[in-house]
């Protein structure tokens, strides 16, 4: 927190909070002090909690959906909030982006959901094939609106789709903060039965799982919390790919310790990001391009150094 | 004990029934297997005893209590299924693949505790793979593979058991191996075996009780030198065959010199 475009040294910051404690002497006026608890410390929390859900849900459907390159997103979630975003920046500014993106975000799960439920039961691949074609559908509907906005507003659309923290304030956190975490807790309490699921349909229902069951709370769980962190955040990419992902190369692949450790494995990355974004330059540079930025060389490296050999190949 | 009862099978929107009246029953204690050639119905009756699939008309008890209609929870505490060789989506250690037999016992908002880490690895030294405790589960040799999965099964701590084609995937060695030490098992343990397979070699070897099995009907069940003979195979596989005795045990040859006609 003591990074930024405003010079604050690191012993002031910590006086800033100490003294939200214990009050401490000369404290009461000084600007760091705003500076730190209602502009800095919010987005750092913000951050934080964004990663949890982004990573947490990431490693989750992973483990549902059998696969270590499915990402949050897979389910349409993020083409469903591009357009909710872009619809409230184009024709109704009078609804706030957050709840339309929240609500399309939902929506264009919900519908994936339903498609794959046309099948009978749903299973997994009829489910990633409909999330694919919500999703291309729904990138097409954002198209449209940024074809036929004025310039002005396809910027707003284009700045907020890249993912940024830097609307947070305390009423954002406390509101959305409360939502990822509870949203997340039942897959936190059920996260060892992912090692069964991700064993197969069949195979977890001779293991005596209620598959269907277990999945759509797991699936429900994570487009919570995830539809939460995209509405106030804008669209983040790779975090909750990659921090899964490394963090199972450096721990084994059980679920008991992978996820809690990628929840905080990715508050720690996206808070890492989010610092780099905000004083690289002096703009604010959108914080999902750091993600990718340094996301894809690390990537690189780590898959050459012993990618393989963790991946069980 | 497990009967089954008249057991008819259709698949969704098919004419002919796979399954066209099973009965059949497997006794405590005693290794039953089901023989019989490709497509005859041994895996669907497996799915529907194992219950990924639900028979149209018919019974299968364990105990003398219908199974039908049990949960997969409740199943899995009666039942635990060796499923044939797979390869999972990420590499689990042995530990922790065995201590998913384990999910029928534990709760769905916890993780497994202290008793059932002890119950898999009492598990995975019964079955004799305790120096792979801690190998890539992915990384292993098939044969180890193979223990693993009954090593899985018995932390289950099932009275029945069912393993499909335990020996399919496996090289000669390990396949006697495995159906030893499933026999081993079976009498130590005082489990009810069902085991489908294809080798009637290794049915006449391993078995107590013998299910032929042939057009989705039973051909005959009893022990093996009784169920296994030159006429039974003859029409259930439409092949000539000679049965002799070698060292002591009763082995089937194809005749290879009568016409063997096309691959079914």
């Amino acid at each position: 927190m003591f990074i930024g475009a405003y010079q604050i040294s690191p012993l002031l910051v910590l006086k800033c909070l100490v003294n939200e404690i214990i009050p401490l002497s000369g404290m009461t006026d000084l600007p760091e002090r705003g500076i730190i608890l209602d502009i800095r410390l919010p987005r750092v929390l913000l951050a934080g909690i964004v990663g949890i859900a982004l990573s947490g849900s990431g490693v989750t459907l992973q483990g549902v959906f059998r696969n270590p390159l499915v990402d949050p997103f897979i389910l349409g979630l993020s083409a469903g909030a591009a357009f909710g975003c872009a619809v409230s920046i184009g024709f109704f500014p009078a609804v706030p982006i957050q709840v339309s993106a929240f609500v399309f975000s939902i929506a264009s799960v919900l519908l994936a959901y339903n498609i794959a439920k046309c099948q009978g039961e749903v299973s997994r691949l009829p489910l990633i094939l409909s999330g694919v074609i919500i999703s291309a559908f729904f990138s097409a509907l954002t198209s449209i609106i940024k074809f036929l906005v004025d310039p002005h507003k396809l910027q707003n659309i284009v700045f907020w789709l890249m993912g940024s923290f830097s609307l947070a304030d305390w009423r954002t956190i406390s509101f959305t903060g409360i939502g990822i975490l509870l949203a997340l807790c039942p897959v936190y309490l059920m996260r060892w039965r992912l090692n069964v699921i991700s064993m197969g349909d069949d195979e977890a229902k001779l293991l005596g799982v209620n598959v269907r069951r277990d999945r759509l709370i797991f699936v429900v769980a994570s487009t919570l919390a995830v539809s939460l962190a995209v509405s106030v955040s804008g669209i983040i990419g790779w975090v909750g790919l990659m921090v899964p992902h490394l963090v199972r190369m450096m721990t084994g692949p059980d679920h008991k310790t992978l996820v809690p450790l990628s929840m905080a494995a990715g508050a720690t990355f996206m808070i890492f990001a989010d610092t780099m974004a905000r004083s690289l330059t002096t703009y604010d540079i959108p914080v999902g391009i750091i993600t990718a930025l340094s996301g894809a060389p690390f990537f690189v490296y780590l898959m050459k150094k012993g990618g393989r050999e963790s991946w069980g190949k | 004990m497990i009967t089954i009862n008249d057991v008819q099978f259709r698949h969704p929107h098919a004419t002919n029934a796979v399954l066209k009246g099973i009965n059949l029953s497997a006794k405590r204690g005693q290794l039953t297997t089901i023989l019989g050639p490709n497509g005859c119905g041994k895996s669907t009756l497996f799915k529907c005893i194992a219950g990924l699939w639900k028979p149209e008309r018919g019974e299968i008890a364990f105990g003398g209590k219908s199974i039908l209609n049990y949960s997969h929870q409740q199943r899995a505490r009666l039942i635990a299924v060796v499923p044939q060789d797979h390869e999972p989506p990420f590499p689990y250690s042995v530990i922790d693949a065995v201590l998913m037999g384990r999910a029928a016992h534990i709760g769905l908002f916890s993780a497994p505790s202290e008793i059932d880490v002890q119950a898999a690895e009492k598990a995975i030294e019964e079955v004799g793979i305790g120096h792979l405790r801690d190998k890539i589960y992915t990384k292993i040799s098939g044969g180890e593979r193979q223990m693993v999965l009954v090593a899985r099964a018995l932390a289950q701590n099932a009275p029945a058991m069912l393993f499909d084609e335990p020996t399919s995937h496996l090289d000669f060695r390990n396949q006697v191996l495995v159906l030893r030490k499933i026999r081993e098992i079976v009498a130590e343990r005082q489990v009810t075996a069902v085991l489908t397979i294809h080798d009637p070699n290794a049915a006449m070897l391993f078995s107590d009780s013998v299910v032929l099995i042939n057009g989705g009907r039973v051909v005959a069940q009893g022990p093996p030198h009784e169920v296994i003979t030159e006429e039974s195979l003859h029409a259930v596989y439409g092949i000539e065959v000679v049965i002799g005795r070698v060292n002591g045990a009763t082995v089937v040859s194809p005749h290879l010199h009568a016409r063997l006609g096309g691959v079914q």
